[in-house]
């Protein structure tokens, strides 16, 4: 059963004679547990999808279904605490404090999540980075960290609320291939292991093989939608 | 976290946060210096009605400033005291005249004659124990500031000078009675000024008048004015402001005092203005990263506010700080600045509200964040 689900997507930047269509009635089912990368060329529309069924921007037409609601169409309050509950983001850019260290980045992202104390805060961001490996770099700065390290803080802060699904615009991108490959081992645990629908962006070739299924999209249109075993 | 965020992002850029604290406390000082002067200026040219104990002022028509008086006939007095209500009217003398240092340097000063037997309009902040009426009581002497010591070449009491070509004995001080004009108050009895002024018997400058008690001061000035209306009558307060207002509006200094502090404030806020907006601008992709993660506008709007708020507080205790010194440093300037409690918390106020006001075009800016761009 599937935990994210777009229906009949549609969207157009801009409108009139400067309209420009990103995706077009696009179908596509999100399920927990599993990695699902998203490819294609640059313009094919997947950060325009992944934008959309993370509560970030509305289509122009067609829905997004989380847990059978639409989501789409909530008001911008809503739709602020369904991303706040449900989605972690990983970004490429990682976009953490430069000024904060790596325990009070992902402190800062359970204080807006707002379910823990102070003292919790800093307990389970511990735990945390603890968890992506970087337990001994807590009162690391960024600028202090590799490109590994920090995508590793982004991860940890992505993972504060406890989300459910997990969207990541090419967090592999900017590293190398040996701290790509652990980046993205790590996203495959958290879904293997604890169940959560991971959902990446990318067009790093050297990551498909750690992925259960992959959807290939051209021209805002699903080309391909292949997983691993087959179905 | 919002507070540790603040101060992190504030403090990040040591130089940018160095030009804040200094644009902070540039206003601070300007602002606190300019209405400790203008309040000091308001002060010092309403000092002689509000320093007289009168209720009201009775003058030549047309007077606008209590230092600038109108010649009248005594026989005002005798007027006064014939209208219902007056408990007492006495004789005052206010007027420029010249004062003559041994080294023959004249300098300006403004007499204040009073009847030694006066109960309005005596000499006030007299050094030590001493009884003014009684100081008054000398044929030839005079009373003069510590302030203005070396302006007048007079060292202690018995020293002999010329006011006006006549003789006059120094005997006794105040200590702190300021002039703005740069022209010493000197306290005389009414005959001594007479004298001194190459007046008649029968001048005076004003009638200085108590009400009897229970009476109304508005009614009174109303009756005396019926009474004299070839004379111009006023509470003490309404003097004092006509006074203040002559010299701050007439003079262009109360609005070069003025402009200098609102300049102040601009400058403050243009300062924090563009420091709050830099470090917004700077910090975009976190703070749509904020967004995106589900942190509401109302949480980045705390983090800016955060910042002007801890900017506006570190420059405030700074530029307070330095008021407070150059203020001790001025005491016994004849132009000092006057810092009264009231003034420092007006000063917390604005300092607060300028650095809140600069930041309301970074939160503009911040409530255009599209959390999209982070996947951009």
């Amino acid at each position: 059963m599937s935990l994210l689900v777009a229906e009949a997507l549609s969207h157009t930047y801009g409108s009139g004679d400067l309209a420009i269509p990103a995706l077009h009635e696009i179908d596509l089912g999100i399920q927990p547990g599993e990695v699902t990368l998203l490819t294609g060329p640059s313009g094919s529309g997947k950060t325009t999808l992944i934008q959309i069924m993370g509560c970030l921007l509305r289509p122009s037409a067609g829905r997004v279904m989380l847990d059978g609601h639409d989501i789409s169409r909530e008001s911008e309050k809503k739709r602020n605490r369904t991303r706040r509950e449900n989605f972690g983001f990983i970004f490429q850019a990682n976009n953490l404090f430069p000024m904060l260290t790596a325990i009070e980045n992902v402190m800062v992202a359970l204080d807006v999540v707002g379910r823990e104390t102070k003292a919790r805060a800093k307990e389970r961001a511990a735990e945390l980075l603890a968890a992506v490996g970087l337990g001994e770099r807590l009162t690391a700065f960024p600028a202090n960290m590799s490109g590994g390290q920090r995508q590793r803080v982004g991860i940890a802060r992505a993972l504060a609320g406890d989300p459910r699904i997990i969207l990541a615009d090419e967090p592999t991108a900017a590293l190398d291939a040996l701290n790509g490959h652990r980046v993205v081992t790590l996203l495959r645990d958290l879904a293997h292991e604890k169940g959560r629908a991971v959902v990446i962006v990318t067009h790093d070739p050297r990551i498909e093989d750690l992925a259960d299924r992959i959807v290939h999209i051209e021209d805002g249109q699903i080309a391909v939608d292949g997983r691993k075993n087959g179905t | 976290m919002i507070a540790l965020i603040a101060w992190r992002t504030l403090t990040h850029d040591r130089t940018r946060f160095a030009v804040t604290l200094i644009g902070i406390v540039f206003s601070v000082v300007l602002v606190g210096m300019q209405v400790g002067l203008l309040l000091n200026f308001i002060n010092t040219t309403s000092i002689i009605p509000t320093s007289s104990q009168a209720d009201i002022f009775v003058t030549a028509p047309g007077v606008s400033s209590a230092e600038i008086s109108t010649p009248q006939n005594e026989r005002r007095r005798y007027q006064v005291l014939g209208v219902p209500g007056v408990a007492v009217a006495e004789s005052y003398i206010v007027d420029f005249t010249f004062w003559k240092r041994p080294n023959g340097v004249r300098e300006s000063v403004i007499l204040i004659g009073v009847a030694p037997g006066a109960s309005m309009g005596l000499p006030w902040l007299l050094e030590g124990d001493v009884d003014g009426r009684r100081l008054l009581e000398f044929p030839d002497g005079v009373i003069v500031d510590r302030l203005y010591f070396e302006k007048l070449g007079v060292t202690g009491t018995g020293e002999m000078f010329e006011i006006n070509g006549v003789r006059a004995r120094v005997v006794g001080f105040t200590k702190g009675v300021r002039t703005f004009v740069q022209s010493p108050y000197i306290f005389t009895s009414l005959a001594n000024a007479r004298r001194m002024m190459g007046m008649g018997d029968k001048h005076i400058s004003y009638v200085l008048v108590k009400a009897e008690p229970g009476v109304a001061i508005a009614k009174l000035v109303a009756d005396i004015q019926a009474h004299i209306p070839d004379s111009t009558v006023r509470t003490t307060r309404d003097f004092a402001h006509g006074s203040s207002y002559y010299w701050l509006f007439t003079t262009g200094a109360g609005a070069s005092l003025i402009i200098s502090a609102v300049l102040g404030i601009l400058v403050g806020c243009v300062v924090v203005t563009q420091t709050l907006y830099a470090n917004t601008i700077d910090r975009l992709p976190e703070y749509a990263t904020l967004r995106a993660i589900g942190g509401g506008p109302g949480y980045l709007y705390s983090i800016v506010i955060g910042q002007a708020a801890l900017a506006a507080l570190i420059g405030y205790l700074i530029g307070i700080a330095i008021v407070l010194v150059l203020v001790y440093l001025g005491r016994d300037a004849s132009a000092s600045p006057v810092m009264p409690p009231w003034l420092m918390g007006a000063l917390a106020v604005n300092t607060f509200a300028v650095c809140l006001i600069a930041a309301t075009v970074s939160l503009g800016r911040l409530n255009r964040i599209d959390p999209a761009q982070v996947f951009k």
